[in-house]
Formats: C-alpha cells, structure tokens, sequence
C-alpha cells in the first residue's frame, strides 16, 4: 500500500485530493486508494450520488480542479450525478473537470480544507495602496493576527481559488508599518497552496475583484459555509452617476454575492442600513438575505501621524479653511466654493486649501472654478497627491474643516479632522451625522450652499463657538481600532464560525 | 434652423413665469424683466430658462449651476451668463414650445416599434385607455436626445396599435418643455444621453413626475442580466430617485422597489412613494383557430407541456428539461414545447435540447412564432410550466390561465399573486425534485388537472381598463 | 460436515475468488479510464490560453462598433451613422 503522500507516480496528485476530499463526504478513503485512484474516485462520486447535496457537489469540484466553481457548474454536476447509475457517477465527475476553463493543469498545487475562519484580504496582500477600505483591513487584521483562529487568504488568478498568503504578502496585510519599509520582495517561486473552506465561516473584509465573484457567489449560495461580509457602502448604486461604469458593473455582481451571503457588518447605521435594505428587496426572490448588523469603525488618526495638537504657521494670519477628501462630485467642493465666494463678497477674509487627488473627469471643471474664485480675489489652494505630513501638518494648522459630502459610508475625512481636535462642517444626514452625534460639528444641509456659508461664518467670527467645539470634541467617547477588531470579531466572525 | 431668436425665446419664459405681465418689446427692458422673475421664482425657473435657451433640457449639474450664478451675481448677469453658456450650435437646433397643465406621457420606444415585449404590451393598452378617458400628450425624444417632442400622427398610431413601426417621424419637431404639468414614463429609459435630462426634470422642474416600475432584476439579480445594464438602470434608478410616485407591477416589484428607496438615506434622499398597481391578467389574444401550428409543437401525438418565454438563464428553463428528462426516464410519456423570444447566454440550455433530442426525446424549441401559434399552443398543452427565479409580473402565467391552462409555476412574488388559487401548482423553483413532483402529480393525477382547470376558469381576471384606471388614479389623480 | 457441505464449501470460494478476479477487472476499468482523462487533461494546456483568448476584449471591439453602426444607422440613417464611425475609428486610431 502506497502513502499517497510519497507517491511518484502520475495519479499521485488526484489521490491525495480524493484522500483529502473522501472523509468530508464520509467516505474512507484509505481501501479503494489501495486498489487505485479510479477505485477511490468512483467510491466518492457514488457517496456523492448518494447524498444528493449541493454542498457535497461544490466541495468535490473544488478539491478535484482547485478552482471554485460557478454556480451553473454546480447545478449542472449535480443534475448528471442524479440522472447517471452509480456506476457511472464517476464519468460525470471526470466530464466536469474537462469543461472547467482550468482544467487539470495545476495538478502538482497542493489543495487544503480548512476549517478555521477564512479571512479573504487579497487586494491588501498584494498591492500598496492604502485609503479607506485597506485601513480598515489592515488595522483589523494587525490585531486578529495571532489572536484569533484564523486563516487569511489571497486569490490565485491562474487558478480561480482561494489561496494562502506568502511571507511578505501576510507582512502586507498584518504589519503594514513594517512591510512598508522592507524592500520590494522577490520572486520565491514558492508554490500555490490552495485553501478549500468547508463547514467554517468566510469573511470578505474587501469587496471582492470582479472576476472573484462569480466562484464566491456560489460559495455563498452553495457551499455551506457561513460567509460574512463588513459593509461599506452601496454609493455605486445610489449615486451611480457619480462613479465610473466598471464600478457599478462590479458593485452589482457584488450584491448577487451579498444576498446569498448571512452576516453584513456595516461600518456605519447609514452602511447597514443600506445592506438592510438591499436584503428586504432580496425577499421578492425567496431569498433571506444576509442579517446585518452595525459595527462602526473608530474615530482614528492616519496611521504614520504621531503629533497632535495646532500649531501656528507663522506669517499667516488668516485662518486656514481645510477641505480634505477626492475631488469629484459627490464629495460638493463646489458647494464649499461657492459658499466661500459669498463670505469673501461679505468682507471676509480665509485660506481656502483642498488637499485630495482628483476624479479624471471632475478635475476640469473643478479647476475652472478654482480659477473663477482666485480671479475675484480668493485666496484658495489645491494640493492632489500630498503626502501624510503635508495631511498632518493642514490638520494642525487648521480653524475647521469643511465636509458636505451628499453621501458617504462612513466619511473618513470628518473623524479624522475630529482625531485632530479640529472642528467640522460636515452633512446633517447619514453616517457623518451618525459621526457628528458625540459631538465638535456643525450640521448642514450639504445642497444649501446658504448653509454652509453660515456655519463657515459662524466659525470665521464666533470664537467662543469654536471653541465649545473644541471642547466637544476633547469630551468624546473613544472608540480606538482594538474596539473595533474586538467588536467586528464578535459581530461577524463568532456567529458565522459556530454552525448554523 | 430655429425661427426662434433670443427674443422670441425670453418671451416665452416670462410667458410661463408671468403671464399677466406685459412682455417690453425691447430687448433689454424683456431681458431685466426675464432675469428678475427668474430670481424671484426659483429653481424651476433656472430649469426652464435653461431648457428654452438652450434649447435642450439641462442635466443636474447645470440647473445646480445655474442656480448659484443667480445666488452670487444680480440676475441680469447671471441671465446674461445663462445666454453665454447656450451650446455653440443652438442657432441650428430645433425650435422650443411650452406645453403647459398637461399630462404628457413618454412613449418614446413604443412609438418607434412593432415589438410587443411584456413592456410594449403594457404600455399599449394602458395608453389605449387613457387616450380613451383623459385628454394626454403622447410625446418622444427628438433624435438627439436634446428634450421631448409631440409625436407625429403616425407614430402617435403606432404608439397605441403597434400597425407601423416605421411611421415617419415630424420633420423639425420642436422641443416640448413641460411647464406645470404632469410627466409620466410608463417605459425603461436607460439610455445615457437622456436619463440625466429626465432626472433634472424630475427634481427641479416643478412638473409633477410618475413612473410605471417593473422589476429591479439587475440590481437584485445581476447574475441573470447582461452587461452593461447594471450600471445603465442604475443610473436609471438615479433619475426615479427623483419621481414622485412609482406604480410598480405587482407586489414583488413593490417590494424589490421599497427595499432599493431605503438604500436611499445615505445620499439624504427621500425617494418616490412607491405602490403595487397590479397588471391585467386579462389575455389579449383574438380569436383563432385552435388547431394553428400545432405540428411545430407537438411530437408523436403526446400530451403537451409548454414553456413560453425568452430563454435567459433568470428563466430556469434548466430545470424544465432536468425535470423533463428525469420523467421520461421514469418512463412518463409526454412531448415538451419551448416557445422563446428572444435569448441570451442560452448557450447551455440550447445544447441540452440538442442533446436529449440527439438521444430522441420529445423536445422542440421553436421561437418566432404568431399570436395564434401561441394561443392554440395554451389551449391545446396539458399544463404549461414557468419555474422562473425572479418575475417583475410573469406575462406567460396570466396567458396561460386565462385560456384555462393549469401552470406549474414558482411558490413566490409575482408569479404566486397571480397563479395562487387562479389554476396554478406552486413549487420550489430551486428545487429539482419540488419541480419534476409537480410536473409528475400534473401528468398522473386527472382530478388535480381538473381541479386546476376549474380554477382558472372561475378566476374573473383583471382588464386592462380596470389596470389602467388604477394606474391613472394612482400617477395623476391621487394626493 | 457432509459431501454436499464440501461442495458448498468449494463452490463458495470459487464464487468469492471470481468475485475478487471481477473487483480487480472492474478496478482496472476504472483505473485506466482515470489515466485515460488525465492523459487528455494534461495533453490540452491550450486549452486554457485559447479560451482566455475567446474573452479578449480585442475581438469583442470590432463585433461591438458594427453593432453600433447598425443601431445608428437604422434610427438617424447613413449620415450620422457614417459620422459616428468616422469619430470612433479616429479616436482609436489616435490612441494607437
């Protein structure tokens, strides 16, 4: 008898994919793979026959071809299996992985089940970019890392599966700080080992890839693994027009991935509440939709700021009017332009600074505006692709900062002004109102540009109201990134890990 | 060539704002007394000095801009501004008319096709009944999308009847603006040189705004949908964000329409109210001979199960052959019929057919075929099956009941408001084994078949007069 | 034990030790069938380039601009269906 382990010859790889699939499905494999690898593949498709499960179907083809398959491939494999005999069950199996895109051609990659929390972070693994969605990966996995049962995945593009991460991609998403200073790592060569899930909980801390979608949605759908979800925001749906057509293409296979996943934690009560009412529309199909529940992120500071406090710059005696975040329409810079035009008409007199890269198409016509302003005297500046202490030092220097974003998931720009004792103008609805609750805001009507003009003017004249801002703002609750690791953990990962 | 000058253009501006004013014959004195009514009244009137200058209806950016021009400078410049940013070529566009305290309804495809799609049907007949009842404007889009525009004798024909997809259309139609009046679109517009123009209608320009909504499918079933259309109903749905009232086709609709508005908070808006204004289940077939076609849908004589409709994976018709197949293997004798319009990613589902009718299977899928082929297929088939996953309405169902053919059908939405209790089995459309046991229970069990038969057949069913009155009370009538 | 037990006996381990020859006959069946499609598996590695090439956007274009122009041309005729041809191919040919 042969250790399928040591095994040379040329059906080694299948019999340690069938050895490692056939208890799952309740099958021991250890007899027929004595026999052979048809005599253990024929074992598992009749076991499979038998048991007449999607989830067992979904399983096998994904250990089988180490690749997650679709949902029409899990049907379709299911439906042959019913109509074949038992003695022709295996035949369908060996068809599938035939129409299969990948074929066989990865036979020497390594296929595990696991079934500890699958944690899928694979855009934060392999690329540098660091706004937003990879903070809120990045900071949760630092602190799950080595605390929490967990298995943290990437995707194989070659492949079309789930895939452990290398030494310096895990370095990418749990040590960010670290890997940002280590050279750029070199090809190891080391190979893929596949990552099936099974009977366990999988958590997309991202939103997915778009060609990632289709293997996930049938995971969700079929597999029997409980798949959590944090839930941004659904800005490609409701202000579609103010987000490029490939965003709102990928967005809506994202939802088909939503409604068939069982926990969205949302980054905000707004977010949530977005999710929810997605999953409420999902009901006209029949379908439960994902429960979800609101798990919002911190008030924190960018990570490489250390300093806090203002500080004076000297030789500028007007106060500094800070307006971070992209420019582009859903953000309203215009609205803060217009709104600063009527002050300046009214004797006012500020620094106007924009620090944001700009929306291709957006950045024209925002810069026309610029122009318009400087030209009736208005002291406005605009920095695209500053740096983090270019950030840090406009915060410090900073009277307030002005936000009137028409929508956001969260709205990163109002807490990070607040973690700099600076006060906000920022949106009376939404998740920046949510933000503004415990305080160091005005709330505004983001589509009145008479609005925003007299909070901007409140601020310009009232010190005493700026200064009960900041008060306000010492007085807030603190809610740090540990908080949030813990309370995500507890909201999303412990309710999907345990079973049904 | 307009033959309309700047003049002729502010005078019908103040026309609409200020109808009791004298209008100056002089152009400055017209041009002041313009600008100052413009400031005093508002956003719609941003709209429509824009639109009548132009020429073209405004997208949202434009009226938001226009707006600020006359917060930040006295009117008289920000009028003259508004002229200045007029499109270059505005000299050779199309003349401009105010079409005030109308109800103006937007057929701008069904005017352009004989297609009768489930849309097309719908909109037909509610038109049909409407012309009949109310006094309405039916209007297009002028060819370059630029604004509506009356539809010419023929179309407005082809409109109602469907007798003349390729009616002339007007020469030089002059862009209809509506002013005070009531906008319907009882029709899908995705097209994006006009759902930006329909959105800034809806949200600036005062006219009261109404939709007819039919489902959400690419939101809520991308999976099923082609590319592209995600994002254009998306932003379609940006525009009904906007709308005052949204007339879904069923409950299901209702729900999948309700479930999208609170998406909506998070951009602080509002969104329609939105109500379940359930379709006819009338059938419009003529009279026709029974027997009509029958030998491109019947196989050797068998009993007959039919599946109508496109063959898209959002269908199911998968599970109809699976279904099918295991029944023969049991060896139940009857002959499947699949009559689709259109198809898309239909690439399995035709390989299938291939492959049982390879392995001599009572199968055929014919497409292309008259409404009495169509008729004589429900009268003669046994029971018709429609397991589809997600329906809007579920045009098939209402036709299949209405000529007192069972159906089996799926246990949820739009297809259980229709077939329950109305001639219809209902089962678990994910489910293989709910599906072939209904299938089997209809070709094994004469006293259900019966059963089912009398049921529809006492089932009184819905007309379009009495769809179209709903409809209107609902858009036009109600507060 | 009697004669007709023994008989029994031998019968029985005749039918056991065909019934282990057809295992092994139907083991080899299958094993072969196996090596079979895994010979065909390994001996298609275009398989998967050519069908990666199936969904290049490269040959997806050309099928897409002449469905434009045929949308174009049936609603507003050859003039502006020509234009808009002529606006496309231009840009692209900027492009490259």
């Amino acid at each position: 008898m042969t250790d399928p382990a040591v095994d040379t010859s040329p059906f080694a790889p299948l019999i340690r994919r069938l050895t490692t699939l056939a208890p799952r499905l309740g099958v021991a494999p250890e007899e027929p793979a004595a026999r052979g690898a048809g005599p253990l593949l024929d074992a598992i498709a009749r076991r499979l026959r038998e048991l007449d499960r999607a989830d067992g179907v979904w399983l096998t083809l994904a250990v089988v071809a180490a690749c997650l398959p679709t949902a029409d491939e899990v049907r379709r494999v299911r439906r042959e299996l019913r109509l074949a005999s038992e003695a022709t069950a295996y035949r369908v199996l060996m068809a599938a992985t035939m129409r299969s895109p990948y074929g066989f051609a990865a036979e020497d990659v390594e296929v595990e089940i696991v079934d500890d929390v699958v944690v899928d972070v694979d855009f934060c693994a392999r690329n540098r970019h660091n706004t937003g969605i990879q903070r809120v990966v990045r900071q949760t996995m630092a602190r799950w890392h080595g605390h929490r049962p967990m298995t943290p995945v990437a995707w194989s593009d070659d492949l079309g599966a789930f895939r452990r991460l290398g030494a310096d991609e895990l370095q990418r998403v749990v040590d960010w700080p670290g890997s940002r200073v280590s050279p750029a790592p070199a090809e190891t060569g080391a190979p893929t080992r596949v990552v099936v899930p099974w009977n366990t909980a999988v958590l997309h801390l991202e939103v997915p890839a778009r060609h990632h979608l289709p293997g996930l949605a049938a995971l969700a759908e079929f597999s029997g693994n409980r798949v959590g979800l944090i839930g941004y925001d659904t800005i490609p749906i409701v202000s579609a027009d103010t987000v490029p057509i490939a965003e709102t293409e990928r967005f809506v296979h994202y939802l088909t991935l939503v409604k068939h996943s069982h926990r969205v934690a949302g980054i905000s009560d707004t977010a949530t509440n977005e999710f929810a009412g997605f999953a409420s529309a999902a009901a006209a199909q029949a379908l439960p939709g994902p429960t979800t529940v609101s798990v919002p992120l911190p008030v924190d500071r960018p990570d490489t700021a250390t300093a806090t406090g203002p500080v004076a710059v000297a030789g500028a005696d007007l106060p500094l009017v800070l307006c971070v975040g992209s420019q582009e329409p859903r953000k309203n810079q215009l609205a803060v332009i217009a709104a600063a035009e009527r002050l300046w008409d009214a004797g006012h007199r500020f620094r106007l600074r924009f620090i944001g890269g700009g929306s291709a198409s957006f950045i024209h016509r925002f810069d026309e505006v610029v122009a318009r302003a400087r030209r009736r005297g208005l002291s406005i500046e605009v920095l695209r692709g500053a740096g983090d202490d270019d950030l840090v030092a406009a915060y410090r220097e900073a009277a307030f900062t002005v936000f009137p974003s028409l929508h956001e998931g969260y709205g990163l720009p109002v807490a990070e002004s607040l973690t700099f004792g600076v006060p906000v103008v920022t949106s009376d609805y939404g998740s920046t109102a949510e933000i503004a609750r415990d305080g160091g805001c005005l709330l505004v009507d983001p589509r009145s540009d008479d609005e925003i003009g007299d909070a901007m003017e409140r601020l310009l004249t009232e010190p005493e109201t700026l200064a009960a801002l900041r008060a306000q703002i010492a007085e807030r609750p603190s809610r740090t990134w540990d908080d949030y690791a813990e309370d995500l953990w507890r909201e999303l990962a412990e309710p999907l890990r345990g079973g049904a | 060539m307009t033959t309309q000058d700047l003049g002729a253009r502010l005078g019908l501006v103040l026309a609409a704002l200020a109808s009791e004013q004298q209008r100056p014959a002089e152009l400055p004195a017209l041009r002041e007394a313009v600008a100052v009514t413009i400031a005093e009244h508002g956003d719609s009137a941003v709209w429509l000095a824009i639109a009548v200058l132009d020429g073209a209806y405004p997208d949202p950016f434009a009226v938001v801009e226009g707006r600020r021009l006359f917060r930040r400078v006295p009117p008289l410049d920000a009028l003259r501004e508004l002229e200045k940013r007029r499109p270059r070529g505005w000299r050779f566009g199309p003349d401009v008319e105010i079409v005030a305290d109308r109800v103006i309804v937007d057929v701008h495809h069904t005017a352009r096709t004989g297609l009768a799609t489930g849309i097309q049907r719908v909109v037909r007949n509610t038109i049909r009944h409407w012309s009949e009842e109310h006094e309405i404007e039916l209007v297009g889009w002028e060819s370059r999308m630029r604004g509506l525009r009356r539809l010419s004798e023929a179309e407005r024909r082809n409109a109602l009847f469907g007798t003349d997809p390729h009616a002339a259309r007007p020469k030089r139609p002059a862009i209809a603006i509506p002013w005070r009046s009531r906008y319907l679109l009882p029709e899908l517009a995705i097209e994006p040189e006009r759902v930006p123009r329909i959105a800034a209608l809806a949200e600036f320009s005062g006219n009261a705004t109404g939709v007819i909504g039919y489902d959400c499918v690419p939101l809520t079933t991308a999976e099923t949908v082609a590319e592209g259309m995600g994002p254009a109903f998306s932003r379609n749905l940006t525009a009904v964000s906007r709308v005052e009232r949204v007339a879904a086709i069923s409950d299901a609709a209702a729900t999948e329409y309700a479930g999208w508005k609170r998406m909506l908070a998070g951009a602080g808006v509002s969104g329609p109210d939105v109500r379940a204004i359930p379709l006819a289940t009338e059938a419009s077939f003529p009279e026709g001979d029974d027997d009509a076609g029958l030998d491109r849908l019947v196989t050797d004589g068998l009993p007959l199960v039919l599946c109508v409709g496109s063959h898209e994976p959002r269908k199911n018709h998968l599970t109809v052959l699976h279904g099918a197949e295991r029944l023969w293997s049991a060896g139940h004798r009857f002959c499947l019929a699949f009559i689709g319009g259109n198809s898309w990613n239909s690439r399995e589902f035709e390989g299938e057919v291939e492959r049982l009718r390879a392995e001599g299977r009572p199968v055929r899928a014919i497409s292309d075929v008259d409404d009495d082929v169509l008729r004589a297929g429900y009268r003669h088939a046994l029971f018709t099956v429609f397991p589809s996953i997600n329906e809007g309405f579920g045009l098939p169902i209402a036709e299949s009941l209405a000529l007192g053919t069972p159906v089996v059908t799926s246990d949820f939405g739009s297809m259980r408001e229709i077939a329950d209790g109305a001639g219809g089995l209902l089962i678990d459309p994910r489910d293989d084994d709910a599906f072939a046991a209904g299938m089997e229970r209809l070709l094994t069990d004469a006293d259900l078949l019966d059963r089912l038969r009398a049921e529809a057949a006492a089932r009184r069913p819905r007309t379009w007069g009495e769809y179209a009155a709903d409809a209107w009370e609902y858009l036009v009538e109600s507060r | 034990m009697t004669a007709t037990d023994g008989l029994e006996a031998s019968t029985v381990a005749d039918l056991r030790a065909e019934l282990e020859g057809l295992r092994r006959d139907y083991d080899e069946l299958l094993n072969r069938d196996v090596a079979t499609w895994l010979e065909q598996l390994r001996a298609e590695p275009g398989f998967v380039r050519d069908y990666e090439r199936t969904l290049s956007w490269r040959i997806t274009r050309p099928l897409r601009l002449a469905r434009a122009f045929q949308v174009r041309l049936r609603e507003d005729g050859v003039g502006p269906a020509v234009g808009q041809a002529v606006t496309v191919l231009k840009r692209s040919a900027r492009r490259r």
